[in-house]
């Protein structure tokens, strides 16, 4: 007996007020629903060692639990110390639930419990073990409610529902083989720089940065060089990120703007096989959610190799919801190698106003940032000395080369929850985002279009655009419902809409001056998107169930390219330029995934769909039917559960395109290709051996290959893109290996010193390149090593550890980089230089 | 135990499917291919009454680019199937072959090719550069004749013509879209440049060259001298032929 808790307090809490989803609260005293039983409670045992110290701590968890009654998920939400932590959650991983119901249905649902810890000498035990006690005032007084065995009881007489509960239960019915969805830890487990890099924690993503801080990250999934976003639908709670038309690219998404500290929780689907996804869901979607699990006041502070410094500030009031806060990031660095200082900062605020079944949030962010940027690299000036891997070549125009952005963001929603499960959403944002970036891809090697005899003045390409945009959203769930045993489910519609005001230029720029040599694009674009889509969830029994629907989308534009039908050298004075284009299309698809419950630990899943990518209005001409990139997609794959630590995701994919795109480096902007295959194979493998220790194996192998070549035309006749070649850029393997450890590592002087450490390895094999040729494979180690101490943290983190030489992004193509020499035409490798080995010092205040 | 055993074999085979699905290859394949300028021996003809004798025809060549396009602008060309960057001076009186380099490239269709006569005007720059043998051989020039003409009365008069055949504009080149054709692959095995000094100048116009005695020195604005030029750069100077092995 000495060895078990004294007491053990189980003290219900409430289902934790919704944060993001579409599902409202419910008041605790509507009869429709029922909060999760506490069925059996056996006490958790005082934690050895630990008797002599008179300690008597609550420890507060966040419980999932399943429509079946199972534990899933367990958080600390107020903890002690690792052991104390350690006991609760060992306790609570023994007790047995009922499932929160709604209705006669069983729903899944979070809650808080209570887990208080008393010296033996308190004979607290009930008849079954488990123990009643009141705890602190933030939790309910039961003492009216006596019972032998602990019931859940609220922490407010009304409590909020589960906007939570019924978003996990709608993600845990997936869409696609791949559909994950990561939280808390799991997603910080090794280093992160900003919201791009959290990417990188889904099965086959791989995330670089080739460009600063101030462009968006260039993304790779399942055989899909997503370049800045174009193949990739990324989300903000629902919201749509990428940006159509850009001018660096079609579906720019830069995610620089995400604060990677408040990002609660991300959802992965690899494919296209949910109804909501957008016009980007190519090679799949991830949507971040925002939210602090951590209350109270945080500050970081990163410094470290390069001069960098990173300052993070997060307040999260203890008496708010998970999804209230205010937090600001400062960001400044010398930059590896030469030319590639800059700063940004960012702050976002987001507040939840909860009123009975009503959810509102609001949603405020603001980010500006400039970086230098050293350009590419030609590999054989490396190889042969001439520059250094980090180097910039010593000339005006690529010393000048830089990229500046801003962005603000003001975005609300509302979800309102009705009977019977039925619910409904609204959210809207408007936002501004201005963008500009200045790079050298090729030299010397312009001529303009003004006057012929003007070259050698430098490529330096300036690109800008200022985006205006409004994006809408609605859905409404209908009731549950039922035929009898064999069949129940739900049906939804939903519409979204995008509106979207660009103003985009082009110009090449002679540096230092930055004067303007030639003019390449002047083009104003009004876009609309209208979506709209139904989906039906139907379960058949207890094995089967049904997911998918339609969507269709309509989309129009209205482009003014103010230098549209330029006579290159011509004479101006006798000659107008310009043209006004309009076009509109529409696409439909179906998408829908099947899943069979073989098992309780396994589960098989088939999912067709057919999504498609907007295209750049810049490429329509009048009265063209918007030619949309068809997506069709299919998965086939199991959901393993050999072992409680273990779970594993296997996937078989193919996605094949009508028409793709590349980067066209010679002018910095996306090209038509041909259409596409992919086909291959994702892995994921989630290894809990040890409560202290996590491991996670993640692996995509792909043949990407053109289905026809590119066509010919009068520049060239000849292209080098021919069917049946691998789809240049293109990296056949993505690997990621993450391995964590958290423990206490011993006590001073009353204090608890807990310890953690992470290593997480990344490989990219070679990327095949044109001509024949095959980029260098990429293996990066990143680690973490850090204390913490009661408030006080210490860390330190390490970015490419084994120190390579590594390409962010490679390209090939003909460049001259010394204007003084008889310049090759030859298309040649071209390298933007990816991070060096990087060493950051943390320091960590709780408050 | 019986579920577990075909979890086992599902992954086995789906992860043996995946690897044996070889990672293809972009198409095209990296071309060298040694260039051979050859001559003429042919150095007599008669051109009315005049009997000339060719004495010296050389042309630096170079740098050359050959294309995909047949377009002739500076614009279809930014990248090249094939190249060779150095300079060379081809003795149109010489017939035996003579290594002018190694050409790199790609594999793929060949429609034109362009290229300078030893002098480029780099990018930014005004003055044209002479390049490679044409600076060493050629006194920087482009081409240099020499032609000892005969004429009645046994006058005799030694004519000697110099261009400078620059590219009309910086960061250009003299001839743009000249066109050759090739499907280039490992087949084949080089490039003969062949270019002949009696074909060059044998039916130009040569009147009143022997008026005078002794050495005369055409240059710009000379009738020779611009048919010269013209045919050099305008006309079917040089020939291309690609060889097989």
């Amino acid at each position: 007996m000495r060895s078990h808790a004294a007491a053990l307090l189980l003290v219900a809490a409430s289902l934790i007020a919704p944060r993001i989803g579409f599902v409202p609260t419910v008041r605790a005293d509507n009869e429709e629903f029922a909060p999760p039983q506490l069925l059996e409670s056996p006490p958790a045992v005082y934690p050895k060692g630990r008797e002599d110290e008179d300690l008597h701590p609550t420890i507060v968890l966040l419980v999932t639990i399943n429509a079946e009654g199972e534990l899933t998920d367990i958080e600390v939400e107020h903890g002690f110390d690792e052991d104390f932590d350690q006991a609760a959650i060992r306790a609570v991983r023994r007790w047995k639930f009922a499932p929160a119901r709604y209705g006669e249905q069983p729903i899944a649902s979070r809650v808080h419990v209570a887990v208080h810890f008393e010296l033996p000498h308190f004979d607290l035990h009930g008849p079954r073990g488990a123990v009643r006690h009141p705890v602190d005032a933030r939790l309910a007084d039961d003492s009216e409610n006596e019972s032998p065995v602990p019931s859940m009881v609220l922490e407010q007489p009304a409590f909020s529902a589960s906007g939570e509960a019924e978003r996990a239960r709608l993600r845990a019915e997936d869409r696609g083989a791949i559909d994950l969805t990561l939280e808390g830890d799991a997603l910080r487990r090794t280093p992160v720089q900003d919201g791009g890099s959290l990417l990188m924690r889904a099965p086959g993503l791989f995330v670089s940065r080739a460009e600063g801080d101030a462009v968006a990250d260039s993304l790779m999934l399942r055989g899909f060089d997503a370049d800045h976003g174009q193949d990739i639908e990324l989300t903000l709670q629902g919201l749509p990120i990428n940006q159509p038309s850009h001018i660096h690219g079609q579906g720019y998404a830069d995610l620089n703007f995400i604060i990677p500290e408040v990002v609660h929780r991300l959802r992965v689907i690899e494919g296209v096989y949910d109804p909501r996804q957008g016009d980007f869901a190519v090679a799949g979607s991830a949507d971040f959610e925002l939210g602090v699990a951590r209350r109270g006041i945080h500050f970081d502070s990163r410094a470290g190799s390069f001069r960098s410094f990173r300052q993070v500030a997060i307040l999260a009031p203890k008496n708010a919801d998970t999804g209230s806060f205010a937090t600001a990031d400062f960001r400044r660095t010398r930059g590896f190698g030469l030319n590639r200082a800059g700063q940004s900062g960012r702050i976002m605020g987001q507040w939840v106003l909860s009123r009975g079944s009503k959810e509102s949030r609001i949603l405020g962010s603001f980010h500006a940032g400039r970086t230098d940027l050293a350009g590419v690299l030609r590999l054989d000036d490396i190889e042969s000395g001439a520059v250094d891997y980090y180097d910039v070549y010593p000339t005006a125009s690529t010393r000048a080369q830089s990229a500046n952005t801003m962005r603000a963001e003001l975005a609300f929603f509302h979800d309102v929850r009705f009977e019977n499960e039925a619910n409904a959403s609204v959210s809207a944002a408007v936002r501004y985002q201005r963008f500009g970036i200045f790079q050298n891809y090729t030299g010397f090697t312009q001529r303009s279009f003004e006057d012929p005899s003007w070259v050698g003045r430098g490529d330096l390409i300036d690109q800008s655009q200022d985006h205006l945009g409004l994006v809408f959203q609605a859905r409404y769930r209908a009731q549950r419902f039922s035929l009898g045993d064999w069949l129940s489910g739900h049906a939804e519609i939903g519409m979204q809409g995008r509106a979207d005001r660009i103003d985009q230029k082009q110009n090449l720029i002679e540096a230092p001056q930055m004067r303007v040599w030639d003019h390449r694009r002047d083009a104003t674009i009004s876009a609309l998107n209208i979506g709209i889509y139904a989906d039906l969830d139907l379960r058949f029994g207890e094995r089967f169930s049904l997911r998918g629907g339609v969507r269709a989308d309509l989309l129009g534009y209205d482009v003014e390219d103010r230098l549209a039908h330029r006579i290159p050298y011509g004479r101006p004075e006798r000659h107008l330029e310009g043209a006004r284009t309009t076009a509109l299309g529409a696409a439909i698809g179906p998408r829908i995934a099947a899943e069979i419950k073989a098992h309780e630990r396994l589960r098989f899943i088939a999912a067709y769909g057919e999504g498609f990518r907007s295209p750049d209005a810049m490429l329509l001409g009048e009265g063209e039917r918007a030619p949309f990139t068809k997506v069709r997609s299919a998965d086939v794959g199991a959901r393993v559960t050999p072992h409680d630590a273990v779970q594993i995701m296997a996937s078989g994919f193919i996605t094949q395109l009508s028409d793709d795109v590349y980067f066209d480096a010679t002018e910095g902007r996306l090209e038509r290709l041909a259409p596409t295959r992919r086909s291959g194979l994702s892995l994921f493998v989630d290894l809990s051996p040890l409560e202290w220790l996590k491991a996670s194996i993640a692996g995509t192998y792909v043949r990407a290959i053109l289905l026809e070549s590119r066509p010919a035309s009068v520049d060239d006749p000849d292209p080098v893109f021919e069917k049946g070649e691998a789809i240049p850029y293109v990296a056949p393997l993505v690997f990621r290996a993450e391995l964590a450890a958290s423990h206490r590592l011993f006590r001073i002087k009353g204090f608890d010193v807990n310890g953690r450490a992470a290593l997480g390895y990344q490989a990219l094999g070679a990327r095949p390149l044109p001509f024949g040729q095959r980029g260098d494979p990429v293996h990066l180690l990143d680690g973490t090593l850090g204390v913490e101490v009661g408030i006080v943290s210490l860390g330190v983190e390490g970015m490419n550890l084994l120190g390579r030489e590594w390409a962010a992004e490679e390209l090939v193509y003909a460049s001259n980089f010394n204007p003084s020499m008889t310049p090759s035409r030859l298309p040649t490798r071209h390298i933007h230089a990816g991070m060096p080995r990087t060493l950051l010092f943390t320091l960590g205040l709780s408050l | 135990m019986k579920t577990s055993r075909s979890i086992k074999k599902t992954l086995a085979s789906l992860a043996l499917i995946a690897f044996a699905a070889c990672a293809p290859e972009t198409s095209r394949s990296v071309i060298e291919l040694p260039i051979i300028a050859i001559g003429d021996a042919r150095d007599t003809f008669s051109s009315g009454e005049l009997e000339i004798t060719i004495v010296e025809a050389k042309v630096a060549l170079g740098p050359i680019y050959f294309c995909a396009s047949a377009l002739p602008s500076d614009h279809v060309c930014a990248s090249a199937r094939l190249e060779l960057l150095e300079p060379f001076v081809i003795d149109l009186l010489a017939p035996e072959p003579k290594d002018a380099g190694i050409a790199e490239g790609s594999s793929g269709r060949i429609a034109s090719s362009q290229f300078n006569f030893g002098r480029s005007i780099f990018a930014g720059e005004t003055l044209p550069t002479p390049l490679g043998e044409s600076a060493q051989l050629l006194g920087g020039h482009s081409a240099r004749f020499s032609l000892a003409i005969e004429g009645p009365e046994d006058r005799s008069q030694l004519v000697r013509v110099v261009l400078d055949l620059d590219p009309s504009r910086s960061g250009s080149l003299r001839v743009l879209g000249y066109r050759t054709e090739v499907d280039l692959d490992e087949s084949i095995a080089s490039l003969e440049i062949r270019a002949s000094a009696y074909e060059l100048l044998a039916d130009l116009n040569y009147a009143g060259l022997d008026d005078e005695e002794g050495e005369l020195e055409l240059g710009p604005g000379d009738a020779l001298y611009e048919a010269i030029a013209s045919r050099l750069a305008s006309g079917s100077f040089p020939q291309f032929i690609w060889t097989k092995e």
